[in-house]
């Protein structure tokens, strides 16, 4: 059994953070996680009073890696340039170059560990399609675990790019459409190599005879066929064929295995979502227009052939 | 909305996790919310619950984490069937009783809808016959049921010995290994539009390594372990002279440009249907030693879920009709000619389940 961790781990290094700016009563406005990409923005309010500005005091944070301060405004929210440096292992502001504001906002970026991430976010899309001859449906859901802790810190927060991704097994639909122009070449190939492994001359001049002959009825390169299906399973191609419930987006088309036989076994396609405190379930469907891809197949197939005959 | 709703996977296979969500309106005070299972599912996981109990079959949730922002408080518990099930479509009740802190009781229910595959024998011959002169296969018609993507292992034996190989032959073996050791790196680079292309002199130089690589002797250890690899493609391997290899490069650099195909083609061949692919098992190779020998056949296939189904059975008589070579070891190459996929279910999320389990 596997219980969620607690949102305080993944987000162990804002309370650092939070602890540095102690003196300027630091307030957590909002907090964008991107989930893909395992990064935190985190929005901070602070009040730096008018003496400390004056006095030409300065404010340190001690750099560590994963983390940054990417943005600084005042409460008009006019962005204020380039105080930060880095100097010795620490972000130094000096307080005399503020602009005098009732109040400052300071954006911070930081890393996510990718398990603390786990630990905020349940994701479960379906094992195996559902569908028809016409479609294949994918079950997606993903929900925050414990929306009410997130609520306790922040009074904003986004999860951006959750990635409910789905394996669509993409070698059974071009097996579906394999022409059988390709199989009688690969049944010769198979003989003329067998006759090779054995070195019998007689059997290797009949096999490689019935290879060329069959090369020279079909004289298609095999290349014609790896180009159609790797144009077939990019993204641009695919996405036309995909679609999702109107929380999700199509993200990245992967092929983990692109070398297996040269051919993707399967392509991950990632459907993303977002959640907040107001909308923290996203359920929904991906789908894939199988019959109209399997068309699509056959047709770039079909035109590889025709257009070497 | 009334005052609770449940929200579950549409379908799910056995023993796969089903997030069932309940919903409640906003500002309801509970003092309990009492879950039951039926025995044949298990608790795996909770979403937002902050206190709960459980006892036998009943889970007992005392207190979820209530977000002001959100529309409605949820939470929700992941579930999943213990075993899977004989029957292929099945539905267990789960109810859901509201006690709210006033006394009023309100109770829904929801069902997890599991299904799973079948796969049946529907054609098969009682008896082939091997001679001197051509390759005897033996034909498989099967048929699918039910519902979930398979794969299948074909195990074959003669008087308990295994005598089924298949998987990767030799020539996969080189390719692979090729692949993987990087050694067509670039020619193997996708989205340049020109596909793959094969350097002659890289083969050769990649070959050599392997070559090379044969004579380590943990490498071959590695070799010889891998149940991937025929055992005939190792005892080739071992026996690699220098004339065989000029022999089999010859033939290799000729039929490169065909073993794509074969590549292409092999995948294919795997899918054997829309449900089924094939992962190991394709042909038998044995000694066949009496004029009739018992050949027994044993199909397991798992689903996406990785449950691995009780196998079918069934046994084939070998009749040895050769005259010549009679001590060779013959091959013998499985057919799955057709799979009847006319009781594979559709529309799952959405089928009429009678099974009450």
């Amino acid at each position: 059994m596997s219980f969620s961790a607690s949102p305080g781990d993944a987000l162990g290094w804002f309370e650092k953070i939070k602890e540095y700016f102690k003196d300027f009563r630091p307030e957590a406005k909002s907090m964008t996680i991107n989930f893909s990409k395992k990064t935190s923005n985190i929005g901070l309010a602070l009040k730096i009073e008018e003496g400390f500005r004056k006095n030409r005091n300065k404010i340190k944070i001690p750099a560590y890696p994963g983390f940054q301060i990417t943005k600084m405004q005042d409460a008009s929210f006019n962005q204020i340039q380039a105080l930060w440096k880095i100097i010795d292992g620490e972000w130094i502001l000096d307080a005399k170059d503020l602009p005098p504001s009732d109040g400052y906002f300071v954006e911070l970026e930081g890393s996510i560990d990718g398990k603390n991430l786990e630990g905020l976010v349940h994701i479960k899309p379906s094992f195996n399609r559902d569908g028809n001859d016409e479609v294949d449906r994918y079950w997606l859901d993903a929900s925050l675990r414990e929306p009410k802790k997130l609520e306790e810190i922040w009074t904003e927060l986004q999860i951006d790019e959750i990635n409910v991704g789905v394996k669509v097994d993409i070698n059974k639909l071009f097996g579906l459409k394999i022409p059988q122009e390709l199989k009688d070449k690969a049944d010769s190939l198979q003989k003329y190599l067998h006759a090779g492994r054995q070195g019998d001359r007689g059997l290797v001049f009949n096999a490689l005879w019935d290879f060329k002959r069959q090369e020279r009825k079909t004289p298609f390169h095999p290349n014609d066929f790896l180009r159609i299906i790797q144009n077939l399973t990019a993204r641009e191609t695919l996405t036309d064929y995909l679609s999702v419930d109107k929380s999700y987006n199509i993200g990245e088309i992967e092929h983990p295995t692109k070398y297996e036989g040269m051919i993707p076994q399967e392509v991950n396609v990632q459907a993303l979502t977002t959640l907040t405190l107001k909308d923290p379930q996203s359920i929904g469907y991906l789908t894939l227009q199988k019959k109209l891809y399997l068309e699509k197949i056959k047709e770039e197939f079909d035109k590889v052939l025709k257009k070497k005959k | 909305m009334s005052k609770i709703e449940a929200e579950i996977a549409p379908w799910a296979l056995p023993r796969e996790e089903i997030t069932m969500y309940v919903k409640l309106e906003k500002g309801i005070e509970f003092s309990k919310i009492i879950i039951t299972l039926p025995k044949c599912l298990e608790i795996k996981d909770f979403i937002n619950v902050v206190k709960h109990y459980e006892k036998d079959n009943l889970i007992v949730v005392l207190d979820i984490g209530k977000s002001t922002l959100s529309k409605k408080d949820y939470f929700g518990i992941t579930i999943a069937s213990v075993e899977p099930f004989k029957d292929l479509a099945v539905k267990s009740k789960i109810s859901i009783q509201l006690v709210e802190a006033n006394g009023n009781e309100t109770e829904i229910e929801t069902f997890a809808r599991i299904f799973r595959p079948l796969l049946e024998i529907n054609k098969i011959p009682e008896q082939i016959s091997i001679n001197d002169i051509e390759e005897s296969t033996l034909p498989i018609h099967l048929k699918f049921k039910g519902f979930g993507d398979i794969s299948m292992r074909i195990e074959g034996s003669i008087g308990g010995s295994l005598v089924s190989e298949g998987g990767k032959s030799v020539m996969d073996r080189l390719f692979h290994g090729f692949l993987r050791e990087g050694l067509f790196d670039e020619e193997f680079e996708e989205g340049d539009g020109k596909g793959i292309i094969i350097d002659k002199t890289k083969l050769v130089r990649a070959f050599d390594e392997f070559k090379a690589k044969l004579k380590d002797s943990e490498y071959m250890k590695e070799l010889e372990q891998d149940k991937e690899i025929k055992r005939e493609a190792i005892e080739w391997l071992k026996s690699f002279e220098e004339v065989k290899q000029e022999k089999f490069m010859n033939v290799l650099y000729d039929t490169m440009e065909g073993y794509m195909i074969k590549k292409l083609t092999d995948i294919f061949a795997r899918n054997v249907s829309r449900h089924l692919q094939i992962d190991s098992g394709t042909n038998i190779i044995a000694e066949i030693k009496a004029k009739l020998t018992d050949l027994h056949l044993k199909i397991f296939y798992k689903d996406l879920a990785g449950n691995i189904y009780p196998p079918i059975q069934s046994t084939v008589k070998i009749l040895d009709k050769r005259e010549k070579d009679t001590e060779l070891r013959v091959l013998i190459p499985i057919e799955v000619e057709n799979v009847d996929e006319s009781e594979a279910y559709q529309d799952v999320g959405a089928m009429v389940i009678q099974n009450v389990i």
